[in-house]
């Protein structure tokens, strides 16, 4: 029991990774996008194949991984910029299309549908993990790290600027944010973050092949950060958590392995119907005690320099509509 | 050119059929916003009646095709009226049709299985009805799939511009408030909609069912063509969602003269990206949209 808890350990932190790499993309831009699983792919092929047929340390694997997922979103952003909202997500459906397509067909590149077999532990420098207790230190030092940076990244500056281009990206342009550049940044952060989850991945199960990285990893993800709050930081690692444990809670009561799955997946849709329905913002809806605060106290110091007279309610009214 | 002209003629008939479904999905889509994502589940809940009914049961394929289309606007309706009607904004309405598809795939899992099936071709219309050259023969069936395919366009785009009703869809199109203000009311018209584009699905469903067979998740390859070709064919303009499904199977299939026949999605993917950063609003879009 406790070897079985300490097995899922790594999986949770595998996803909490991923579903923090979605809410960087969805909570600061507002995009909604299902193309986090292509990125995973990427860097769970990257390095897969790198440490398999080339032989590279795994340290060295992760930054191709992060370059090539990077400039995909980078080259995602193109049609981003030009289209309206929601389109977004058909075109990053069509990308996810594409990119099964690649790991399933391009076998000189990827084995095709044979997968990546044989992939090594994971080892950096004196680090070699080899048992389920050491990936679960290991990958939950690493989620942690993750979730912390991403916490931290919220209540930023940069952070700030990122929440107002998603709430009103004219607003924010007319203010001199260049909007470009900070969607650039999330969608490269986004994806190379989704590429380190799947770097992850590839010398814990040792074995990667297309049928993992579809669509439906996507949803999933998706699922997880819907199901903790669009936007909020502790949502995305509850959603997460959750998520990971619930279908190993179903393969406990004993049913046929195709039955178990199917039904997981059924579970999964009516849970994200249910919550979108009754608690459309998540369980933990977002929200930035500390930037509030400062937000407070910077409309005070405006107010006791009287420079700037009642230009706050102005403006809260303004945007009211 | 020994595969050219066999992979044209595949390319017209797979253009046709999907010119029907990507109508199929525009018509909802444009008057009412609602990403009815779970048009693929109305596609494969279609193919699955209909494969029961004709294959499973053994009943004349007619049967099946009017069980599939009475499947089909059963579910699309259920989408409408018990799923997208009571979220408001497209983000949720998106992700619960996401979530939906997902749904009804793994129903359909369960309750068939998720071994391939097929529905036997009935005889009249397998053999050949003429050919092109030696190695491009158009069977009987192909080309009644062009000329039904077709056929039932030009009735959508008569439907649209002809009737009242039809003119309400574009108008609340192009502006649903302004729509709403001259007293045309959307609920029933977005219904008729969707009991429109449920049927038009069905159709689909009939020939890819009889051309590929069916799984539960084969709803996802058409729904995938139906959206890229509605993105293609222009914002808020269903000739332009036909067109595009019509160009696109063309182009997937002749795209692969020189490829292997797996990377026709990526192709599609190509073609999307390459349109939407050119020209984003679509081919068909008037200016302004």
């Amino acid at each position: 029991m406790v070897q079985y808890l300490l097995s899922l350990g790594p999986v949770v932190a595998i996803y909490v990774i991923l579903a923090v790499s979605l809410n960087i993309v969805m909570g600061s831009t507002g995009v909604l996008t299902v193309a986090q699983a292509g990125f995973m792919g990427v860097g769970a092929y990257s390095t897969g194949l790198l440490t398999t047929d080339h032989h590279w340390p795994l340290i060295a694997t992760l930054p191709v991984g992060w370059v090539i997922a990077g400039a995909l979103g980078a080259l995602l952003l193109l049609p981003a910029l030009r289209i309206q909202g929601l389109l977004y997500a058909v075109v990053s459906f069509a990308f996810m299309v594409f990119a099964t397509g690649v790991f399933t067909n391009a076998n000189g590149l990827t084995h095709g549908a044979l997968g990546v077999v044989g992939i090594p532990f994971f080892t950096v420098g004196p680090i070699h993990l080899t048992s389920n207790r050491d990936y679960c230190i290991a990958y939950c030092a690493i989620a942690l790290v993750v979730v912390f940076i991403y916490y931290r990244l919220t209540a930023s500056p940069l952070g700030v600027v990122l929440r107002a281009v998603r709430d009103d990206t004219d607003a924010a342009a007319s203010v001199g944010v260049d909007t470009v550049r900070e969607r650039l940044k999330v969608f490269v952060l986004g994806a190379s973050l989704a590429s380190l989850s799947g770097s992850l991945y590839a010398p814990l199960i040792h074995y990667v092949d297309p049928t993992t990285f579809t669509v439906f990893l996507s949803f999933l993800a998706i699922t997880m950060v819907v199901f903790g709050g669009i936007g909020s930081v502790f949502g995305a690692v509850l959603g997460a958590t959750l998520l990971t444990l619930l279908p190993d809670a179903i393969t406990f009561i004993h049913l046929p392995s195709t039955t178990g799955g199917a039904l997981a997946q059924i579970i999964y849709a009516g849970a994200v119907i249910l919550v979108l329905r009754l608690r459309p913002r998540g369980i933990v809806p977002e929200r930035n005690w500390r930037l509030r605060k400062r937000l407070a106290a910077m409309v005070a110091a405006r107010q006791g320099a009287e420079t700037v007279p009642q230009l706050e309610p102005g403006l809260a009214a303004g945007s009211d509509d | 050119m020994s595969t050219f002209l066999p992979l044209l003629v595949t390319g017209v008939t797979l253009g046709s059929v999907l010119a029907v479904l990507s109508l199929g999905f525009a018509i909802s889509y444009w008057p009412s916003r609602h990403f009815h994502f779970a048009y693929g589940s109305v596609f494969i809940c279609a193919t699955y009646a209909i494969w029961y009914v004709a294959a499973d049961r053994g009943w004349p394929l007619a049967i099946g095709i009017v069980a599939g289309g009475g499947v089909a606007v059963v579910v699309g309706l259920a989408c409408y009226f018990v799923f997208y009607r009571p979220l408001r904004d497209e983000q949720t309405i998106f992700l619960t049709s996401f979530a939906l598809s997902i749904l009804v795939q793994n129903v359909l899992q369960i309750l068939f299985s998720a071994n391939p099936q097929a529905i036997q071709l009935p005889h009249f219309l397998a053999g050949r009805a003429f050919s092109l050259s030696a190695t491009a023969p158009v069977t009987v069936f192909a080309l009644a799939e062009i000329v039904i395919c077709l056929g039932i366009w030009a009735l959508v785009e008569l439907f649209l511009r002809r009737s009242r009703a039809g003119t309400g869809l574009r108008a609340l199109s192009s502006d649903p408030f302004l729509t709403e203000c001259v007293g045309i009311e959307s609920r029933r018209l977005t219904a008729l909609a969707y009991v429109i584009g449920s049927l038009l699905a069905t159709v689909g469903a009939v020939f890819f069912a009889l051309d590929y067979g069916l799984t539960p998740d084969a709803g996802t390859t058409p729904l995938f063509y139906a959206i890229n070709a509605v993105l293609i064919g222009g914002t808020f303009s269903m000739t332009g969602a036909g067109l595009g499904g019509l160009l696109l199977g063309l182009v997937v299939n002749l795209g692969i003269w020189h490829l292997p026949s797996a990377w026709q999605t990526s192709i599609a993917f190509a073609v999307l990206f390459i349109i939407l950063v050119v020209r984003p609003q679509g081919l068909l879009a008037r200016a302004g949209t």
